[in-house]
């Protein structure tokens, strides 16, 4: 029976489908792929409550605010200002939903930045380049390692290069602010900040003042990290074990080069699909050569030749520093600059640098796929999307069991209550001592957790600063860490008992996870303990003389100071944009 | 055969076929054990 409801409903579909003219769809089918392959990277987030702690992966309910967010610690300021965010975004949303928000959304602003590189090609061209960018052995492995924050260096790096070629062109502000924008995101860890700033000066290099201007407002970008590494007077050198620990590793049946040429080869190995040590492995490669060299007449005539040379030069870069970590004279090289060069240690996990050759890989994968449907087209429609389909779910093919390595990584997590107890204890506290977490290491693995090694969470969510190792292990290797207050404390942690020697160091309190193999051999003497829980026990360590350590003054004028100025660039940069996208409007 | 079916179905076999050997292949050649034959946790930052 017709009605005035239906009506109202046949109406709103018929104005509905009125407003989604075929170039809407298209743009929307465009950005949709690349979410879709995002979401199902990420999909466990979805099926349960909990946060996701895992590897370098950790999101809490509330990231406190200590010192440590700006760098202001004796460690180096690997997640500078990434926790300084983390701590200012939980503040107003919890910690699990904004996991759930902004991982897919990482992932699929690379796919969006790259089709959009190649906006004068067609739908088909530039669904397989999204989609690509999203799903390769790059983003897979990384994602698994739990290095959400690289991956938001790596999706910016289409954006900023889009931004600075119309910046070098045209000289229009609007391009510069967007290029500080995605600079800024990027920069929210080192890595991130050094392939933003090297892609944004390649694209704009030319010889007027355009490109100095723009590298000397992305270098202010860069002070809320630098300035920490350089002030801080409590960091050893990297230790050299750490080049060929983290040097890139062959991942395929090929070895290390077919595995870096094929996007993958990280150096760890339960990172890795089980797929990549398959020949698909190596297929990856080939089709990667392969795609490259076939869309190099094309991509040169889309972009310019200048901007192509600009950006193989640019991949080229982080591919030649990828693949010379793991040869012996490259890692002798890398060891002596990590030694005697200050902050070098960045360039020790070598295949991070792939980044740009991933975009680049995409694109030319789009554009291949355009040069294919051109000659195919005149056989007819079925054929054309015959060709296409493959094309468009290659990235899947290639790797098709991606998911089950982020899926252990992004499982979401339910939180002991004794570390809540332990947080809302310390919080009440009037003293600022330190803590440490015992048994004495670094990465851990929770049987509350999914199975995986994970960041202490105590390190984020206590509102002091919490000591625990440095080391890492990696293998049959310890990698020293750069702190020389944790190095020293886990020495004389070796030598006597926690209630004896954590006063020198400044630590008033001890958290013990009970769930650690170690734990029935620590020696708890003297301690009080002040929250007991199944998972976790918090101790007051017995003195009233303990003094906390602060930081040099000088050391915070300067870490503050560099934040202003970075805050001051970001502002800017935003507002200028929101001022010109009013002005166009008008 | 409708024109559309023509243009739609032989990729989505192919897509599909395509799939299923890529992921039977892998599947066959990757299985892991069940359980961790070292039946201890792994306390290590990573692997190599």
């Amino acid at each position: 029976m017709w009605s005035p409801e239906l009506n109202n409903v046949a109406l709103t579909v018929v104005t509905t489908m009125s407003v989604i003219t075929p170039a809407r769809l298209r743009a929307l089918l465009l950005d949709a792929w690349p979410l879709l392959l995002a979401v199902v990277l990420v999909a466990p987030l979805y099926g349960g409550r909990g946060y996701p702690i895992a590897r370098d992966l950790v999101f809490l309910p509330r990231h406190a605010w200590t010192p440590a967010v700006l760098g202001l610690d004796d460690a180096p300021p690997r997640a500078v200002p990434l926790d300084a965010v983390l701590a200012a975004l939980t503040a107003v949303v919890d910690g699990g939903i904004l996991a759930r928000a902004v991982l897919p959304l990482v992932l699929a602003a690379a796919g969006w930045g790259v089709h959009r590189l190649l906006r004068d090609c067609g739908t088909a061209a530039r669904l397989a380049a999204g989609g690509f960018a999203v799903w390769n052995p790059y983003v897979v492995e990384r994602l698994t390692l739990g290095q959400w924050a690289l991956l938001l260096g790596y999706a910016a790096l289409p954006w900023i290069a889009a931004a600075a070629i119309r910046w070098r062109r045209d000289g229009d502000r609007r391009d510069l602010a967007t290029v500080v924008l995605w600079t800024a995101l990027a920069s929210l860890t080192p890595t991130g900040g050094l392939l933003a700033v090297v892609t944004a000066a390649g694209f704009a290099w030319s010889r007027g003042r355009r490109v100095v201007r723009m590298v000397a407002l992305l270098a202010v970008l860069q002070l809320p990290w630098l300035v920490p590494a350089l002030t801080g007077s409590g960091m050893d050198a990297a230790d050299p074990a750490g080049v060929d620990a983290f040097a890139a590793h062959g991942d395929t049946p090929g070895g290390f080069v077919v595995s870096v040429l094929g996007l993958g080869g990280i150096w760890d190995t339960r990172s890795v699909p089980a797929s990549r040590e398959t020949w698909l492995g190596v297929l990856t490669a080939v089709v990667v050569v392969a795609v490259v060299a076939l869309a190099v007449p094309r991509l040169a005539r889309l972009w310019g030749r200048g901007d192509l040379v600009r950006g193989a030069a640019i991949a080229a870069g982080g591919l030649a520093i990828a693949l010379l970590s793991a040869t012996p004279w490259g890692s002798e090289a890398m060891r002596w600059l990590v030694v005697e060069v200050p902050g070098a240690g960045l360039l020790r996990d070598a295949q991070k640098f792939l980044a740009p050759a991933c975009i680049l890989v995409a694109a030319a994968l789009g554009v291949v796929t355009e040069l294919l449907l051109e000659r195919v087209r005149r056989h007819g429609a079925e054929v054309a999307i015959s060709a296409a389909l493959p094309l468009l779910a290659l990235p899947v093919l290639l790797l098709p069991d991606a998911t089950s390595r982020t899926w252990t990584t992004v499982g979401p997590v339910s939180f002991p209550e004794g570390l809540e107890q332990a947080s809302a204890e310390l919080s009440s506290s009037e003293d600022d001592t330190a803590v440490a977490t015992l048994p004495w290491r670094s990465y851990r693995h929770f049987t509350w957790a999914n199975g995986e090694v994970s960041s202490d969470p105590a390190i984020r969510w206590f509102d002091r600063t919490v000591l625990t190792s440095a080391e890492l292990a990696v293998g049959n290797r310890v990698i020293r860490g750069e702190s020389r207050r944790t190095t020293e404390l886990g020495r004389a942690l070796e030598r006597g008992r926690p209630a004896e020697v954590l006063p020198e160091y400044g630590v008033g309190w001890v958290l013990v996870y009970r769930d650690d193999p170690d734990t029935d051999a620590l020696d708890l003497s003297g301690l009080s303990l002040v929250v007991d829980d199944p998972d976790v026990r918090l101790y007051k360590v017995p003195g009233d003389d303990i003094e906390s350590r602060e930081q040099p003054t000088r050391r915070v004028v300067l870490v503050v100071l560099g934040d202003l100025a970075a805050l001051a660039v970001l502002c800017a940069g935003a507002l200028s944009r929101i001022r010109r996208a009013n002005s166009t409007r008008r | 055969m409708p024109t559309f079916l023509k243009m739609v179905l032989p990729p989505l076999v192919g897509g599909l076929l395509a799939f299923l050997v890529v992921f039977t292949l892998t599947w066959s050649q990757t299985r892991a054990p069940d359980t961790n034959p070292a039946d201890k946790p792994v306390l290590t930052y990573g692997d190599n």
